[in-house]
Formats: C-alpha cells, sequence, structure tokens
C-alpha cells in the first residue's frame, strides 16, 4: 500500500491540535525509510507528535544528544552499532541520560529483550503491534 | 504537552477497517500485509485474513 494511500484512512490529523501543540518530540530510528516514513507520518498525523529521524545507531546518538527528544523509538537490527549499543551511548551521555527509549523491533529473541532492558529501554514493543498498544506505550512514556 | 485520543483513534481505525473490508480480498491481504511490514497489526480483522497473513508472516 502506499502512502499517499495509507494517509487517506489514518492519517487525517485530529482537529483538537492546533497547530503550534505538539504532543511531544519523538526519534524514529530505523534503518528502513519505508517503514521509517510511515512511522513519521503515523506519529505526526494521527498523534500529533513532533518528529525526528535517523537511520543508523550512530546517527540515533548524535540526534539524541543533539536534539533531545521527548523519547526514541529505537529498532534494534542496524547497520553499524545496533539499538542496543545506541541505548547505551544515550545512557552513559549526561545531557541524554533522561530520554525514554523504547524498542520497536520484529526480534523474537529473549536475549535481545533482555539485553534491551538492561541497557536502560523502558519498553519492548514486538513488531507487529496494534495501533492501540504503540500509541498508549508512547504516550505512557513520553508523559512519564 | 498535549496528549493523543486514543479513542479518536480507535474510531478511525475501524472506520478505515470497514471501508477495507468491503474491498475485494487481494486488496485487503496487499494493505493488511504492508502494514504488518511496517510493524502495526490491525486488531478485529476477518479471521481468515489474519491467518493467512501469519501463514506468510
Amino acid at each position: 500500500m502506499s502512502l499517499a494511500a495509507y494517509r487517506l484512512f489514518f492519517l487525517r490529523p485530529f482537529s483538537g491540535f492546533g497547530e503550534d501543540m505538539s504532543a511531544g518530540r519523538i526519534l524514529v530510528v530505523d534503518d528502513s525509510d519505508d517503514v521509517r516514513s510511515f512511522l513519521v507520518l503515523l506519529l505526526e498525523r494521527s498523534g500529533g507528535y513532533e518528529t525526528l529521524e535517523a537511520a543508523t545507531g550512530e546517527e540515533a546518538v548524535e540526534k539524541a544528544i543533539s536534539r533531545r527528544p521527548d523519547l526514541i523509538l529505537m529498532d534494534i537490527r542496524l547497520p553499524g552499532i545496533s539499538g542496543v549499543d545506541a541505548t547505551e551511548a544515550i545512557k552513559n551521555n549526561p545531557s541524554a541520560a533522561q530520554i525514554r527509549i523504547i524498542a520497536f523491533s520484529a526480534l523474537l529473541s529473549v536475549e535481545w529483550k533482555q539485553r534491551a532492558l538492561k541497557a536502560g529501554m523502558v519498553a519492548y514493543l514486538q513488531k507487529p503491534v496494534t495501533l492501540k498498544i504503540l500509541m498508549e506505550t508512547i504516550q505512557k512514556f513520553i508523559a512519564y | 504537552m498535549n496528549t493523543v485520543d486514543l479513542e479518536r483513534l480507535k474510531e478511525k481505525e475501524d472506520a478505515a477497517i470497514k471501508i477495507i473490508d468491503s474491498w475485494p480480498r487481494i486488496f485487503q491481504l496487499l494493505v493488511y500485509r504492508q502494514l504488518y511490514a511496517f510493524g502495526i497489526r490491525i486488531s478485529n480483522i476477518d479471521s481468515e485474513i489474519e491467518k493467512e497473513l501469519k501463514k506468510s508472516a
């Protein structure tokens, strides 16, 4: 399905949000351009969030420190350093350590899940998830 | 900071599913399979479609 078709059904903005009202700023980290674009559209149009994007773990660390998002939605398997390594790097930086990071990955491995939580991620969402669970989890931790 | 209206989101999702469910099966499968690939599972879809999605996942 094209993003244009998806936008037709799911992504009309809620009238409750004014143009200058944001529900928070989220950094979306995924190496797939399509997945990233989709999540950005979803979060901006359906959630009213402001978004930033990163395609690699290194870029995620750089943007987390320089742009200070409220929350990061992080894929685990990434080119270069993994999402878990990127999380450790962010948590080790005093200016970004407080940012909540949610894993959003198709990886089934219990070991990766444990590593993600040990690195400081607050939740592990295993793809695919329902819209409700995705948005509820984001809302829970962005307002925490 | 604003909050997301989850009830409204669910209403919109349900309305979209209603439209998609009126489409030919092959188009329904295409839509739901693509959403799966993006990491999103739509709840309350036809059980036969869901079975086919799981088979091809």
